[in-house]
């Protein structure tokens, strides 16, 4: 699957639970980027964001190796919204790994968020 | 003709498993630890690669535990280990401008890279021959 797959497939799968960004000039879309979205857009509930940069996982198995593409995937809390929803979706719909909680810390600025990869062969 | 019989005492080898495995997950706290301290993580600033040591909380912080004979926890105790491991996006100076912080599995690295069984099982069977040594 390419990431442009990805992003569509995400997009429609989690489409009632995703937050927004709001642009610039006023406008809001989805929260959901291909990467780093730019510095000057504000998220608002949940946001995802994938990174284009796949990883790639062997797997030895009895006569050979397999070698499984990942796709390094962020889910992050910003006030509303509840990211576990959004990672249960994905890891219904998808193979994934298992989803790692970054606990939040208000001294530290953290946001609550999930990480986890998606698997495709 | 008297029977042969062979007796396994079970208790000198699981023992040997026990301590095997005490010896094989401390061997693994070092790897782990070689992972944070050495010069293997690209930065966007020079120097690049560097490690991830700052003022040296996260590295100091590594807790080794047997919880039981069986289980063994590796633990980092900061506020901001996962943070660190999974790279996380946090709000920076006023609470406004979000950024992201790129991931240091340092961890993963190791599991993927460091043969964990193969060590326990070289230490197991030494373990085992030298305590069943004279049967």
């Amino acid at each position: 699957m390419t990431n442009a797959e990805l992003m569509t497939a995400l997009t429609a799968l989690l489409s009632s639970q995703l937050g927004t960004y709001t642009l610039p000039a006023g406008t809001t879309v989805p929260a959901i980027y291909n990467g780093e979205p730019p510095s000057d857009w504000v998220a608002a509930g949940v946001e995802v964001r994938v990174d284009p940069a796949p990883e790639y996982a062997n797997e030895p198995l009895h006569a050979h190796t397999l070698v499984a593409h990942e796709t390094p995937v962020r889910v992050v809390a910003h006030g509303s919204g509840s990211a576990a929803t959004v990672v249960d979706r994905i890891c219904q719909r998808f193979e994934t790994s298992n989803p790692v909680f970054v606990p939040p810390s208000e001294a530290l600025g953290i946001l609550a968020q999930y990480t986890l990869r998606i698997r495709s062969r | 003709m008297a029977d042969f019989e062979v007796r396994f005492n079970t208790t000198q080898l699981l023992a040997a498993a026990d301590a095997a495995w005490v010896d094989a997950n401390a061997i693994l706290g070092r790897e782990f630890q070689k992972r944070v301290t050495s010069n293997m993580w690209a930065w966007p600033s020079t120097p690049s690669p560097r490690d991830i040591v700052d003022q040296g909380q996260l590295r100091d912080s590594y807790t080794p535990q047997a919880i039981t004979p069986v289980v063994f926890e590796h633990a980092w105790n900061t506020e901001y280990a996962m943070a660190v491991h999974e790279g996380a996006v946090y709000k920076d100076g006023e609470g406004n401008a979000v950024r992201g912080m790129t991931a240091r599995p340092w961890v993963r690295v190791t599991l993927r890279d460091f043969k964990f069984a193969d060590a326990y099982a070289k230490l197991a069977q030494a373990e085992m021959e030298r305590r069943t040594r004279g049967l």
